[in-house]
């Protein structure tokens, strides 16, 4: 089995270029859909947050597909010359694969060292990649094991202690800027989740009132609906169509929209700052593709973030969890040795299927045996008959395939398994052919 | 001569610590050293505060700030006293260790200044309000354009979006404006019964003869100061264009105008 994964992340293609590669929520199966066709027979999940773009493919045949098979489909899918981001891109085979993909999961390749966020992203499109049907044996496998890596890093080590994501960034922010909330406006353009994450850590600072748009009005009620009963913050929906115009008596503005142009640009903006007398505007774009236009942050009193200035600025704070970095890396090392095994442990599902199929065969060949010898039965007698003799063989072996499944994490299943060959003539041609009969 | 150096040195040291205090706690999240913190610049306030009274129950108020050594400690003194009040208020804890710093200087500084005194002309009763309407302005002018600075320091790092640890100890903008924005409202108005004090004392002065009063050195200073500030007071509650950067190095600048014409009392004939 080949694994391998193809991608960019925030540290290695900026933010202009990660927007043009950029799937939405929608395209994602389809694009999975597309993979598969071209190269038939390989596994894919594909991973497409704010900071990174992952294809994880995974095939039975090593070389297939090649990096630039890949690099070339995502070129046609967005309609892009691969020279183009060809040189912004990362792949990682077998091994290296499997570790980067433990290191993403337990956000030590996040932009914020020990956020929460990119597991239940990696989560989302692993599950969106199994209902596309485009998910088997390798790939399930490594995004299992992968999520039990994250979950014992996450709990084991300090690395997703402390104060550090995007939103409590902007909250640091805001409270650098403003030194009181109780007569500041905030102002959320979108609804979507990364915005409302935000938004949720700035409302802890209990603002006077918060205002939510977005291009349909009734996902803008719903999120200001929730976040007033939550915080108990006086909420109001804003029409789209009038959001710039009250910049001018918002204080702090994230914007999280799902937009491919900016929605707020300079000349737009440009009346703004002297009707709000200057007063200091805080801005926060978290936006791929960026919904407001870098000139507007010109002007002295308009602090504008954008995703990538986030990590800028959170980069220092987040030495402290660095430290835990050792601790995470020998669990994931440790996760990888536990993966390896697991690949190389016997194939439990297909002995099993095996010893299944020989106890039917044994059965199959006694009543072949017996029923012509049963000249008087009617045809529910031996129904019966084949119906307990197949309840017979199912419980003798049951204990041994409990016995198998209870022991599948550690070395004793080899032995088991070796042992249950051995007495019930099973060979491993049996176990890895479904389609295999004893002579 | 003993005791001032004492005063001075006891003053600096204890505003110093204060002042390294508050850096350790605002940078290196040094936690406990609240305690040392208050209680050097507690010290230093009293030791400061304790001299001045005691030249001013010896000799007098006309006769004690007529020395600019008292002048200098006085002013380190109101200096401190802000100190502790940022250190006290929530929303300007870690202003207190700019301000502590800027008092230490002032105390050290004083030293220099031990024997110098105003002419004998200036024993007048008008003088003690003229001497201390300036000494308060000049400490609200002074507070002001270090809260100005630290304004000019968080405003770069938010727009250089640089980390924001450093400056994640002091004031926000909104808190450091405010604080500048009442300092000059507080010292202005002071600033310019000084100055009016000042023209009807020399007004009145006929040891000064046919000298042209008005080109005197710290005259002019004075005036060129009350011009900018009140030009920058102006422009801060009438043109909104002008808050925040602008103002704050406006207030910056004109800080260092102040501390000129501090040190220009020398070449002032009419003062010496």
């Amino acid at each position: 089995m080949r694994t391998l994964v193809i991608g960019c992340n925030h540290r290695s293609a900026r933010v202009a270029l990660r927007e043009r590669l950029a799937f939405d929520e929608a395209s994602v199966p389809r694009a999975l859909r597309s993979l598969v066709e071209s190269f038939p027979g390989t596994e894919a999940v594909l991973l497409s947050t704010c900071n990174r773009l992952e294809l994880y493919l995974a095939h039975a045949d090593q070389g297939i597909p090649r990096i630039g098979q890949v690099i070339d489909f995502l070129a046609g899918w967005h309609d892009l010359d691969a020279a183009e981001f060809a040189p912004a891109l990362y792949s990682h085979e077998d091994v290296e694969a499997a570790r980067h993909l433990f290191r993403v999961v337990s956000s030590l390749d996040s932009m914020v060292l020990g956020e929460s966020q990119i597991l239940g992203q990696a989560k989302a499109a692993y599950e969106t990649a199994k209902q596309t049907g485009t998910v088997s044996r390798g790939l399930d496998a490594l995004f299992r094991q992968a999520f039990s890596v994250a979950k014992e890093i996450h709990t084991h080590t300090g690395i997703a202690t402390g104060r550090v994501s995007v939103g409590s960034t902007a909250v640091d922010l805001a409270r650098q800027i403003f030194s009181r909330f109780e007569d500041k406006i905030v102002l959320m353009v979108g609804a979507g989740k990364m915005g409302e994450m935000t938004l949720r850590h700035l409302l802890t600072t209990h603002p006077k009132e918060l205002w939510v748009t977005n291009r349909t009005d009734p996902r803008a009620a719903d999120l200001a609906a929730r976040l007033s009963q939550r915080y108990g913050v006086h909420t109001r929906v804003i029409p789209f169509a009038e959001w710039i115009d009250r910049l001018a008596e918002a204080d702090i503005v994230i914007s999280s929209t799902g937009s491919r142009e900016p929605i707020l640009k300079a000349k737009d903006f440009a009346p703004i700052p002297a009707r709000r007398r200057y007063r200091s505007l805080l801005l926060i774009d978290i936006a791929v593709p960026r919904d407001i236009d870098v000139a507007v942050a010109e002007q002295d009193c308009v602090f504008l973030y954008n995703i990538d200035d986030l990590q800028t600025v959170t980069e220092k704070t987040l030495a402290r969890r660095r430290g835990a970095l050792d601790q995470c890396h020998e669990i994931i090392e440790a996760g990888l040795l536990a993966f390896a095994e697991r690949l190389a442990s016997p194939d439990l599902g297909s002995l099993i299927e095996a010893l299944s199929r020989r106890f039917q065969e044994i059965s199959d060949a006694e009543l072949a045996r017996i029923i012509p010898k049963l000249e008087n039965a009617s045809d529910r007698d031996r129904e019966l008959i084949r119906q307990m003799l197949h309840r017979v063989a199912q419980k003798i072996l049951n204990h041994p395939l409990q016995l198998l499944n209870d022991t599948a994490a550690n070395g004793a299943a080899r032995v088991y398994a070796d042992t249950l060959r051995a007495m019930f003539d099973v060979s491993s041609q049996d176990a890895d052919d479904p389609a295999g009969r004893k002579p | 001569m003993d005791r001032p150096l004492w005063i001075s040195l006891g003053g600096a040291l204890g505003f110093a610590l204060a002042a390294l205090a508050a850096y350790l706690r605002v940078w290196h999240r040094s936690v406990g050293v609240g305690l040392w913190l208050r209680w050097a610049a507690v010290v230093a306030v009293l030791l400061n505060g304790a001299y001045v009274g005691y030249v001013l129950h010896m000799h007098g108020v006309t006769e004690t700030f007529r020395h600019d050594y008292e002048s200098a400690v006085l002013l380190a003194t109101l200096l401190g006293l802000m100190g502790i009040g940022a250190y006290a208020s929530a929303a300007l804890r870690g202003l207190d260790g700019f301000l502590f710093l800027a008092a230490a200087l002032l105390d050290f500084g004083a030293l220099m200044v031990i024997d110098q005194s105003m002419t004998v002309a200036t024993y007048r009763p008008w003088y003690v309000s003229h001497g201390l309407a300036f000494a308060v302005s000049a400490a609200c002018f002074i507070g002001s354009g270090i809260a100005g600075m630290v304004y000019l320091l968080v405003h770069r790092v938010l727009r250089g979006k640089h980390d924001l640890s450093l400056v994640g100890g002091v004031p926000s903008l909104e808190a450091l404006e405010r604080f500048g924005r009442q300092l000059l409202a507080i010292g202005f108005p002071l600033f310019t019964y000084g100055i009016l004090t000042g023209i009807c004392g020399v007004a009145h002065r006929s040891d000064i003869g046919q000298q042209a009063w008005y080109l005197d050195a710290a005259v002019v200073l004075s005036l060129l100061v009350w011009v900018v500030y009140g030009l920058g007071l102006s422009a801060i509650l009438f043109m909104p264009r002008l808050r925040g950067r602008k103002a704050a190095t406006l207030a910056s600048c004109a800080m260092f105008l102040v501390v000129a014409v501090l040190a220009t009392r020398d070449l002032s004939f009419i003062h010496r």
